[in-house]
């Protein structure tokens, strides 16, 4: 800890005294045509304040994802996007993704340390905090117009779940949905995709959207896991299908918006997850999610704006598992498990944003969630046995404030707080502060602090099956973690900027699955401390002749206190290159997307060694005059790659897919 | 570690950093408004990618700013720049009336309240008006500069070019969002 402040320490001291270099010619865009020029960001976030701020004044470090580079990098859904971050890694078991950030990723987490907003409404469930990122997704990739990515505890603007990093999808807004197209994709293992998205824009200004996307897969066909040798040769077969359907429909009406979202999911499980039968190809998930959200921004004077918004979610989930309660084999002695869960929530949130004086801003707010239904069942479908009915409501409300003070004309005070009550776990208060500099034109220092909670969910709190597997823990205490950062960015030329953040956390009673050697059941408890340091490096380059790329290193180490172990599926190392090259005079971009995920500890204690992924994508925006059309190669070297299994496996690596591919077109009329 | 003694580090080197800072802070300049600094790039592009009745080698070619000079520095790299054998001037102007001689006249943020009544003062005068007042290239403009997914974009109303005897070029309105025809 001592040196690596000291680092820190003598970095900031090193950016703050360095001789101030040779005066950068203004207007280096000048190089740069208009179709670059109608891409370079004004680096404004919204995410991290609430407020609309610059990147570099936000008390975070933000990574902003444009619509453009998930046409050209060829993403398919959030966890391809977020796999392209820096220090994020994604962990798939052929149903679930499961985000990991900072060298903290538990499979089976259902991403409930990671918030996930849509236009500023939160994704998350009360269930499992849930927020599905695969193709349970509930947005169309299509649809996006930008994502923030911002790293650290939010808790002090958004409450429980912001734990790790806010990631804030942004739908198309505007003149950007005044379009109406027609989309097809094909891809390797009889996969397709259609979308169709209509758009208009009234006389008045306004404007309406409404879109619909389907979608199915055979999946892979034979999947080997030596774990099921005895069983078929250990080939679970055909067992890997999924289908999902969704729709989003947006009005802006001045300072208006109504959107609605839907997803619905089904995925057939290939991996026997809990105890199920292999190669029965009759367990899967089916998920949906639901939601309407509303939003009135206006401003009340030149200094003061107001934003309400109000939302319902609700989300709905079917598990079947075939169970072999006799151990015969035989299908017929084979009994379905129903695994369910039905949500169903509120959420109310007004916020003012007054700025004081040009050197201040103050934004204040008030939330209240009410979580009308949150139930878990649990039966054999035959004969029936009912294992679970837990139906539960619960409320929680926060108040937030942050302010932003300019102390001096280079240096930026931002400190946040924010206080929550849970119905079921308590109350609790976050505060967030940071330190911005600007010592000179180019370089940007953050020093920062934040704390974060997560409040136990209802299915850590109160899931069991009736003595087989799982009993309820009752009660949980909110898990919670401390953060320290220390970010330095620096523009290096005209169009290259480095960025170098280490960061420090310590997390509190975190909420995982123990077996109670009493009874051999699965309870959730709350565990030890957890202690983590890192450093991510980032060069991020905008050339002439529109060549765009981002090239970043995370280190990063996790340590349970009491045992002095690694965290399970944290890898020490990753590294990420993305590359865009414009060819044949713009006509043609040809993007590669590299990922290195560095060795992982198992949870059976074994260590994976580390893997690398390239996916290459030709991408034409203007070869047609009114249709795009792209294809992508993932996993281009066909590197056999696997990740890891969580508790619900006897497996201890679940194998990805090889090389495959992907046609896609899009037309608009 | 107890949690004590981490915060006491932490704020012994929030302590020395934020020294460290202070101690920076005499040689800075206020950063361009990146907006800015693409509008300044957009005008190099419209100067390249339009062309004027009176397009000559060698004979000037104005951009006029009505409203005061907000780009700061950031135009100071176009002032001397040669395009199509031109050399390019950068004014300030007070009213309509120098606004005649110009070639470009943008249109900035303290004149926008009467940026409808400086370009109709134009009539069918040869000059390229740019500015971001919202409805600009409804309102008869011929380039209005509008932020969109934080980025820079404009529209162009290609009647108003008509009308200023400009030529647009195809690559110009290929990037525009949206082609008013007037």
């Amino acid at each position: 800890m001592r040196t690596t402040q000291i680092i820190l320490a003598l970095a900031l001291a090193g950016a703050a005294y360095a001789e101030k270099p040779a005066e950068k010619a203004p207007g280096g865009l000048m190089k740069l045509d208009m179709d670059q020029l109608s891409t370079v960001p004004l680096g404004n976030v919204y995410s991290a304040s609430k407020a609309k701020q610059k990147a570099a004044r936000a008390p975070a470090t933000v990574t902003v994802i444009t619509a453009l580079d998930v046409r050209r990098y060829g993403w398919r859904n959030l966890a391809d996007i977020l796999r392209s971050v820096r220090g994020f890694y994604v962990t798939n078991d052929r149903n679930y993704s499961y985000v990991g950030v900072r060298g903290f990723g538990r499979p089976a987490d259902y991403n409930s340390r990671v918030l996930v907003l849509i236009d500023n409404h939160r994704i998350n469930d009360p269930i499992y905090g849930a927020a599905y990122v695969g193709n349970d997704g509930v947005l169309d990739v299509d649809l996006i117009d930008r994502v923030e990515v911002v790293r650290g505890p939010s808790s002090s603007l958004y409450g429980t779940g912001a734990f790790f990093a806010v990631v804030n999808i942004f739908t198309r807004t505007g003149a950007a949905m005044k379009t109406k197209e027609l989309n097809g994709e094909v891809g390797h293992l009889g996969t397709h995709r259609g979308r169709v998205t209509l758009g208009h824009e009234f006389d008045d200004g306004s404007h309406a959207l409404a879109s619909f996307t389907g979608y199915g897969s055979d999946g892979a066909r034979r999947l080997f896991f030596p774990e099921f040798a005895g069983i078929n040769g250990g080939i679970a077969q055909d067992a890997d299908r999924e289908t999902y359907d969704s729709a989003f429909a947006k009005v802006e009406h001045k300072g208006f918006t109504l959107d609605y979202g839907q997803v619905k999911r089904d995925k057939t499980i290939p991996t026997a997850s809990f105890g199920t039968v292999f190669n029965s190809n009759g367990s899967s998930t089916v998920d949906q999610l639901k939601f309407v959200h509303g939003r009135y921004d206006r401003e009340l004077s030149p200094r003061t704006s107001l934003m309400a918004q109000a939302y319902a979610n609700q989300s709905e989930y079917v598990g079947t598992y075939v169970n072999d309660p006799l151990g015969t084999g035989v299908p017929t002695d084979f009994v379905n498990n129903k695994d369910l869960s039905f949500g169903s929530w509120w959420v109310g949130n007004v916020q003012l944003t007054e700025q004081l004086s040009p050197r201040a801003r103050l934004v204040v707010g008030a939330e209240y969630q009410k979580n009308q239904r949150v139930d878990q069942s649990n039966f054999d479908e035959n004969p029936f046995v009912l294992r679970l009915d837990d139906r539960r409501k619960s409320f929680l409300w926060g108040a937030y404030t942050e302010a932003e003070v300019q102390l001096m004309r280079n240096l930026t005070f931002n400190a946040g707080v924010r206080y929550d009550f849970f119905s079921q776990s308590g109350e609790t208060t976050n505060p967030r502060l940071a330190l911005i500099a600007t010592p000179r034109d180019g370089t940007v220092l953050k020093l920062l602090y934040g704390t974060a909670f997560r409040a136990p969910n209802n299915f850590e709190l109160f899931y069991a099956d009736g003595g087989i597997s799982q009993k309820p823990a009752g009660v949980l205490k909110n898990e919670s973690i401390a953060t320290y950062e220390g970010v330095w960015e620096q523009q290096l030329t005209d169009g290259l900027r480095g960025t170098a953040a280490y960061y420090y956390y310590q997390m509190y009673d975190l909420v995982d699955q123990i077996i109670d050697p009493a009874d051999g059941l699965i309870v959730f408890t709350n565990q030890d401390v957890i202690d983590a340091k890192g450093v991510e490096l980032e060069l991020a380059g905008r050339f002439p002749r529109g060549i765009e790329g981002r090239l970043s290193y995370a280190l990063q180490r996790t340590r349970v206190r009491i045992t002095d172990a690694e965290l399970t599926n944290s890898p020490q190392n990753q590294a990420k290159a993305n590359l865009s090259i414009p060819l044949a005079d713009r006509k043609y971009f040809f993007s590669l997307d590299g990922q290195y995920v560095g060795g992982r500890l198992t949870a059976a204690g074994g260590r994976q060694g580390g893997y690398s992924v390239v996916n290459a994508t030709l991408f034409s925006q203007k070869l047609l005059r009114s249709m795009d059309l792209s294809a992508t190669v993932y996993n281009v070297f066909d590197r056999k790659f696997a990740d890891l299994g969580g508790p619900e496996h006897v497996q201890e690596f679940i194998p990805q897919d090889g090389r495959n591919f992907r046609l896609k077109a899009t037309t608009r009329f | 570690m107890s949690r004590s003694s981490l915060h006491s580090r932490s704020a012994r080197l929030l302590a020395l950093a934020l020294a460290c800072l202070i101690a920076g802070t005499s040689a800075t300049r206020a950063a361009l408004d990146e907006e800015l600094q693409v509008q300044a790039a957009y005008l190099y592009n419209f100067v390249k990618f339009c062309a004027w009745p009176d397009d000559a080698e060698g004979s000037p070619l104005v951009i006029g700013l009505i409203g005061g000079n907000p780009f700061g520095s950031a135009l100071d790299e176009l002032k001397g720049a040669v395009v199509k054998g031109r050399t390019i001037h950068v004014r300030e102007i007070a009213g309509a009336d120098a606004a005649r001689h110009c070639h470009v006249l943008y249109v900035a943020r303290p004149a926008h309240g009467r940026a409808v009544e400086v370009v109709s003062a134009l009539g069918s005068l040869p000059v390229l008006t740019v500015s971001e007042a919202p409805g600009f290239a409804r309102a008869g403009g011929v380039i209005e500069f509008a932020v969109v997914s934080d980025t820079v974009k404009f529209k162009v109303n290609v009647g108003a070019a008509r009308r200023h005897s400009l030529k647009l070029s195809s690559q110009l309105l290929g990037v525009a969002i949206e082609v008013v025809k007037e």
